[in-house]
């Protein structure tokens, strides 16, 4: 099964909008196709998130079960220790989940801010992933 | 670390001694894999052990929870809808991004001396 880590504005994309590929893998997720893989940093970040500005209006509740249920549908690592790959430190939280499981590709909008893949983890947005999962 | 001499008992049993036990890891009830190499060597290598019951309950739960994330997901999707979230801009969203970040990023610095 494909191993990803989702940067957060993916999963806030995919979570306030079904419309567009985000959305579309985050469904891949749900229908047991692909698997996310998240460290306690992240989870923390994908919590956070949902208290800021127009994301607060959603029920506080419903943003609170999706952490959890993240957490129990996907797969808890450990990160194995500081990175800098990205000259954004925050990004690095990313990349440290992606090494500690041996992810197949971190999806994220913002490719920029991922300058090079590492190891066996590849560097791609959602439309990226899902043109790569469609046949030729 | 040096080679340590062990004496083979009776049955084969043998001692492996506390300083190699806990440098390899090992712990009483550890399975071992005994292998000859090159034809007068033995090789033991400690096996990773899974209980199959725990392993089929996790995945049963992680079934469970595919489906009620499926469940809460279109929920937040009809409730952004009503609420006019579903068309938040990619920049206010990686405003939000980093918002959370720079709040985190305080919650986890030391103190300053």
């Amino acid at each position: 099964m494909i191993r990803i880590v989702l940067d957060t504005s993916v999963l806030v994309s995919a979570v306030i909008s079904p419309a567009g590929p985000n959305a579309q893998v985050f469904d891949l997720i749900t229908a047991g196709q692909i698997r996310p893989y998240l460290t306690d940093a992240l989870l923390e970040e994908y919590a956070r998130v949902f208290e800021y500005e127009r994301l607060r209006r959603l029920d506080r509740r419903r943003a609170a079960r999706l952490r959890g249920l993240l957490e129990r549908a996907g797969v808890k690592v450990r990160s194995g220790g500081r990175l800098r790959i990205s000259l954004h430190d925050e990004d690095n939280r990313i990349y440290e989940c992606a090494v500690a499981a041996r992810a197949d590709f971190i999806v994220t909008e913002n490719t920029r801010h991922f300058p090079k893949p590492h190891k066996t983890t590849k560097i791609v947005t959602a439309r990226a992933l899902l043109k790569l999962r469609t046949p030729h | 670390m040096p080679d340590i001499l062990v004496r083979l008992q009776r049955k084969g049993q043998m001692v492996i001694p506390r300083s190699l036990r806990e440098e390899a890891g090992v712990t009483e009830g550890t399975l071992m894999k005994v292998s000859i190499i090159e034809g007068r060597r033995i090789l033991l290598t400690p096996q990773l052990t899974v209980d199959r019951a725990v392993v089929a309950a996790r995945e049963k739960d992680r079934r469970q929870a595919l489906r009620e994330l499926a469940q809460v997901v279109a929920e937040i999707r009809q409730e952004a809808k009503e609420k006019g979230l579903d068309t938040m801009s990619k920049r206010e969203i990686n405003r939000a991004v980093a918002a959370a970040r720079r709040d985190l990023a305080k919650a986890t610095k030391p103190p300053a001396r």
